[in-house]
């Protein structure tokens, strides 16, 4: 198991960064395409909840991604916040009404993981997105 | 703004994106296409989605608040050419049957 730590501020710009820059580790680390797509698609709607609801009325605090390898079963991605907590996850997640605005990240979330989960752990509120990764998807081991 | 084009050819206002649709970037294309509306005579929209690398939900809101927004003009908007990325965006929220999307400009051109 590898574990890499990225953080920065909650703001659009940075946290897109920090979401990039984990997406290249997976780069050296997952082959497929598409599983990478998977991937980068669920981590920006993880950010994106961060920086647009977990500092709601107070100033924005900062954004952490964890991402951690399974080789060779998974990977998971922890996107975690400071702020004060984010409404009890719902037993089932439903998709927006087409002509909705907003309210389709955790819905494409919980599609793409294979395991997903929240929970508070050290002050930090944690969402947590675990994707399989068949033995073909990986980059060869050297 | 190097993520988006705007051309107006024959009363149809195209909005060519490139890159990544996201919360990053969706402030600043809204507010260069809302001026862009505001300068411009036109019939129709076309967002070109033939270079987008990237589009989450904040995309999704983005477009389709812009389709409400053109729908309530009387104008009609269409998505040109998505990307295979954009097609799979739309697939997972179920909307690939909510836009007009054209496979090409000839499309266009029949309409």
């Amino acid at each position: 198991m590898t574990s890499f730590v990225l953080h920065t501020h909650a703001d659009p710009g940075p946290s897109r960064k920090l979401a990039r820059a984990a997406m290249s580790i997976l780069g050296e680390t997952v082959a497929d395409k598409d599983v990478l797509y998977n991937f980068d698609l669920a981590l920006s709607e993880a950010c994106a909840n961060v920086v647009r609801h977990a500092y709601e009325g107070m100033d924005q605090g900062d954004l952490e991604i964890t991402v951690t390898i399974h080789h060779p079963d998974f990977v998971t991605l922890e996107v975690a916040d400071w702020g004060p907590g984010f409404p009890t996850m719902p037993q089932d997640v439903k998709n927006a009404q087409p002509e909705a605005e907003g309210g389709r990240g955790l819905f494409i979330m919980s599609e793409l993981a294979d395991s997903f989960s929240t929970r508070k752990q050290d002050g930090k509120h944690i969402v947590s997105i675990t994707i399989n990764i068949g033995a073909s998807q990986w980059i060869p081991y050297e | 703004m190097d993520s988006l084009r705007i051309e107006n050819k024959d009363n149809a206002l195209h909005l060519v994106f490139s890159g990544e649709i996201t919360l990053e970037i969706t402030t600043d294309l809204k507010k260069a296409i809302e001026k862009a509306m505001a300068d411009e005579t036109f019939d129709a929209l076309v967002a070109d989605l033939a270079q987008v690398t990237f589009m989450d939900s904040s995309g999704i809101g983005f477009l389709v608040a812009l389709n409400t927004k053109i729908m309530g003009t009387g104008k009609k908007m269409y998505l040109l050419s998505p990307s295979t990325q954009v097609r799979k965006t739309f697939e997972l929220v179920q909307l690939s049957n909510f836009f007009t999307i054209l496979d090409s400009e000839e499309d266009l051109l029949q309409l």
